[in-house]
């Protein structure tokens, strides 16, 4: 199991690598003059000769590229050119948003799914089954930002029983602590925050849960359907237990395997699904500060950010492998 | 093909659906009858060819043009209320919604379709000549799919698109590289199972060079997962091009696309007016529901060991 983790941990030295050099050369393949973009109505030459330096644009490839990446070492992202700030202090102060928006999304559809995929599989070929199993197709083929907005209309707009946008109510106060406005309140006892961020966080989260959830309900289906028709499984059954018992100790158990890597690309994908959701909902999360980025043509925040979530995705990858081999051994002696 | 063959493969049935089929006797017995005889297939299937021919005739069905606006018509709602001019409402220029989600399948199935066939090309190429041929060619080029893998799809198309700018062509790129990688390690699998079979061997022995090999003997046994592939794949890429859309990296307004509706209809959404935004959705997840239905069905029929 050692030398699996360890060759594992390896391995994504080099995707990292790749990872920095296609985000490096993407921002290289602006038609024209990058500078001149960014600046946009307000180019000059001194200006765009001025930011070309700031940039280092003016310089050999390689040498840029090695500049980049020890800037990248010490945690640096680069300056936005609209604000200035750091862009790296920008995500810091907005990942606790999209974290907790897509924990709480994950956490329900995980939750949901499997429930759904095991009465699925239970009540096969049922009216049950065909109703669990329409929904997770339907689930599958919508847009999540879509779904968001319909949700947002019958619940905000038509019944005006949820909030429609951002995370806390302007009169709601909570002192930042972790980010995560849930904990936050919880820590503090502040009743009044919880309930405002519970509230503000229903409909984004259950915009975003609804394709893990339809995703994870189909594997739980076909995963459970293939471990029921198994003989331990039927022997279990001969020796006189309990349906009830089979299905919780013996075939949950390891139709739920496969799920964890389901579960796991999953998660990493709806880093990338909360980008479109936080559209939606004014959510200030990275993705808001993405699509924020892409309006103003800010290219190094764009640069940034997109680095930081394929980073994540690829330690979210390897969690996910690793879990898994924690839970099936034949996968570290292949 | 003889009667009697498709008898015995399709059943009692085969007889009288197979017999308009002699006039094409080199399609393997059975599978227009299986394909017939799906009903994820054919429902997939009608529903992509009813909008295929929605996209062709957007002219001659849409009651308007589709940027025509209508100042004076702005955001009415449509037949629920007994409008029949504008069965689907206007949106907040005054332009008729059904109309524009008509031409909007152009838009949508152009650049869906002509991304897929992009990522077949590139897929293909790359992912059977690492398979067959392996080495270095393979170490370099499944790294730099694994690299591209790395990234979130939306996240990689994102990152293109904010590059490249908005555009049909741009669309397409995108896209089109951010599907390739997936492509190429299926292909991968297929040659790398294939080259080792007795028939590539034979060729081998008979003197038939790489090329020869991998066009006439391995891409005609991989086209099951490639046929496959595609539909499932266009299904997804209607929901990229619509989400590149509402992020106002699609295509360049005021041209008419379901994205780009959903996006400019949540600012009217909290007014109470849901129209603009609605029906393009639904547009959405029926087309896409038609092309992974259709995946499905084909996989059934084509290579039911790929199920999952």
């Amino acid at each position: 199991m050692a030398r699996y983790v360890l060759f594992r941990i390896l391995a994504i030295v080099p995707t990292l690598l790749g990872v920095a050099v296609v985000v490096f050369v993407l921002i290289r393949l602006i038609p024209g003059d990058p500078a001149q973009v960014m600046l946009g109505g307000f180019a000059t030459p001194e200006r765009a000769a001025a930011l070309r330096r700031d940039l280092g644009l003016d310089r050999p490839l390689p040498i840029q590229f090695g500049i980049w990446l020890g800037g990248l070492a010490r945690g640096e992202l680069g300056r936005s050119i609209i604000s200035q700030r750091a862009v790296a202090e920008d995500i810091w102060q907005r990942f606790p948003a999209t974290l907790e928006l897509t924990l709480c999304a994950q956490a329900f559809a995980v939750a949901a799914g499997v429930t759904l995929g095991i009465v699925s599989a239970t009540t096969h070929n049922s009216r049950w089954d065909l109703g669990a199993t329409a929904l997770s197709v339907l689930g599958m083929s919508m847009p999540t930002f879509w779904f968001g907005l319909m949700l947002l209309y019958v619940f905000g707009v038509w019944l005006k029983v949820l909030p429609i946008s951002g995370r806390l109510d302007v009169g709601v106060h909570l002192v930042r602590i972790t980010g995560l406005a849930l904990v936050d309140s919880l820590v503090q006892r502040n009743w009044a925050a919880l309930g405002d961020a519970l509230a503000h966080l229903v409909l984004p989260a259950f915009s975003l849960a609804v394709i893990p959830l339809a995703m994870l309900s189909r594997f739980t289906r076909t995963g459970m359907l293939e471990v029921l028709r198994q003989d331990y499984i039927a022997v279990a059954r001969a020796k006189g237990l309990r349906g009830r018992a089979v299905l919780w100790r013996h075939a949950l158990r390891n139709a739920l395997i496969p799920l964890v890597t389901v579960a796991g690309t999953r998660f990493g994908a709806q880093l990338a699904g909360a980008v479109l959701v936080e559209v939606v909902y004014a959510w200030p999360g990275v993705g808001r500060l993405i699509f924020d980025a892409i309006e103003k043509r800010d290219y190094p925040v764009i640069q940034g950010t997109v680095l930081f979530i394929a980073v994540l995705f690829v330690f979210i990858n390897l969690a996910t492998d690793l879990v898994y081999a924690a839970l099936d051994p034949r996968i570290r002696y292949r | 093909m003889t009667p009697g063959l498709s008898e015995r493969s399709g059943g009692p049935r085969a007889d009288r659906i197979d017999r308009p089929r002699r006039a094409a006797p080199r399609r393997p017995p059975g599978l227009w009858h299986r394909l017939l005889r799906n009903r994820l297939a054919l429902t997939g299937g009608s529903i992509v060819a009813g909008f295929a021919g929605i996209a062709v005739l957007a002219p001659a069905l849409a009651p308007h043009n589709p940027l025509a606006q209508h100042l004076d018509a702005r955001l009415v709602p449509g037949l629920w209320t007994g409008n029949a001019a504008y069965p689907l409402g206007t949106d907040e220029l005054g332009r008729d919604v059904l109309s524009r989600i008509l031409y909007g399948t152009r838009v949508s199935l152009l650049i869906g379709v002509v991304a897929i066939a992009l990522m077949n090309v590139a897929g293909i190429s790359i992912g059977m000549s690492t398979g067959y041929f392996g080495g270095w060619l393979d170490a370099v080029l499944m790294r730099v799919m694994d690299v591209l893998l790395s990234f979130p799809y939306i996240i990689l198309a994102i990152a293109i698109m904010a590059v490249l700018g908005q555009g049909v062509l741009n669309a397409v790129i995108a896209i089109g590289i951010v599907n390739t990688p997936t492509m190429a390690r299926i292909m991968r699998g297929v040659a790398l199972m294939l080259k080792e079979r007795q028939f590539v061997e034979a060729a081998r022995a008979l003197g038939a060079g790489p090329a020869r090999i991998l066009r006439l003997y391995v891409l005609p046994n991989a086209l099951p997962h490639v046929i496959v592939f595609s539909a499932l794949s266009l299904g997804e890429t209607i929901l990229y091009i619509a989400a590149l859309g509402f992020l106002g990296l699609g295509v360049s307004p005021p041209t008419p696309e379901w994205g780009a509706m959903i996006s400019t209809g949540k600012d009217v959404l909290i007014l109470g007016r849901w129209w603009p935004s609605a029906f393009p959705g639904v547009t959405i997840m029926l087309v896409t529901l038609g092309f992974v239905m259709l995946g499905d069905g084909l996989r059934d029929v084509l290579d039911p060991r790929m199920r999952a």
